[in-house]
């Protein structure tokens, strides 16, 4: 393909050539030192933020669970659910003993549900804190 | 995948940027120690100070890394850090508000022939750049140490692609009376 008049191909290629060749500095290895430094610290700020976070957010959670009252109203509703399972098994079964229900209506396996989650939330929050310590 | 056994020294520059791209901050730093000179030359060259080129380089390392993902090996490492350099510093200027691209007719005050070549023979660019004008600096920094074309430069600057070819026309005649013999004397004993 012609080249635009007034254009220098040859000259242009040495341009790019002269331009690639990195000017002699006497401070490179402080200009290295210096962008590794800020690299460490963006890092750093960007670790403890996650862990921070996650502290926090597991402390609202921790906080939301017991304010809500969640246990009473797991209890209840496992006691509600006792008793609707109780009567299914009266109706289908009824006329047969074969099973005590007793047993069935003290067990609460939702408030063991709450504790889990909690748990794993209070588990959550000191993984968290002692990310941000290690950092710190 | 790098032998993460082998010296970072001896990865090649892609090697490196995947180490980079999955946390290797030594490996990113291998990279920073082979092109921030190169770096900072360009940004200089384009009319930045040398504070301000240290300043902007760094940042531009700092992005590079960030996006590092971004770079697959199409072009060159040092290529690819540079346009991000050179988009950083124009983003400064026009921040400062200190970014002018009208067509100045006059002279720079420094407009004496420069050197051609120093004690060793090597042509100067710095010294032969800074006969153009800024705009004519900038334009032809931009397209040819940075690589961008001329639509690119014009996209970059928001200035018409006509004022950036005219600048760029201007400063490659003004290099080449400065450099063309002595540099293509140079190229050929360089090369």
């Amino acid at each position: 393909m012609a080249e635009p008049a007034g254009r220098d191909p040859e000259f242009e290629r040495t341009l790019e050539r002269l331009f690639a060749e990195p000017p002699a500095v006497d401070d490179a290895d402080v200009f290295v030192g210096k962008v590794q430094a800020r690299l460490a610290r963006n890092w750093r700020i960007r670790t403890v933020g996650i862990g921070a976070a996650g502290v926090a957010g597991g402390v609202v959670a921790a906080s939301q669970i017991v304010s809500s009252g969640l246990a009473i109203q797991l209890q209840q509703a496992s006691a509600r659910s006792a008793q609707a399972a109780d009567a299914v098994y009266r109706q289908t079964w009824s006329g047969l003993d074969a099973l005590s229900l007793d047993a069935l209506s003290h067990v609460t396996p939702s408030a063991g549900l709450f504790w889990v989650v909690s748990g794993l939330m209070i588990l959550a929050a000191v993984l968290g804190a002692t990310r941000v310590l290690d950092e710190v | 995948m790098a032998d993460p056994s082998r010296k970072t020294t001896a990865l090649h520059d892609v090697e490196l940027a995947a180490l980079a791209a999955a946390g290797g901050r030594a490996e990113f730093g291998e990279l920073v120690r082979r092109h921030g000179s190169a770096v900072r030359g360009l940004l200089r060259r384009m009319g930045a100070d040398p504070a301000t080129a240290d300043d902007v380089a760094q940042d531009a390392f700092l992005r590079a890394f960030e996006n590092i993902a971004e770079f697959r090996g199409e072009g060159t490492f040092a290529a690819w850090v540079k346009r991000i350099a050179a988009r950083l510093y124009l983003k400064r200027r026009r921040r400062d508000a200190a970014l002018v691209l009208e067509a100045d007719p006059r002279e720079p005050e420094d407009y004496r022939a420069p050197p051609l070549a120093d004690a060793a023979g090597r042509i100067d660019l710095d010294e032969a750049l800074k006969t153009l004008s800024p705009a004519e600096r900038l334009c032809v920094s931009l397209c040819y140490g940075a690589g961008l074309s001329h639509s690119e430069v014009a996209e970059t600057l928001q200035a018409p692609l006509g004022t950036i070819k005219s600048h760029v026309k201007r400063g490659l005649d003004k290099l080449k009376t400065r450099l063309g013999p002595d540099t293509r004397a140079g190229s050929r004993a360089h090369g």
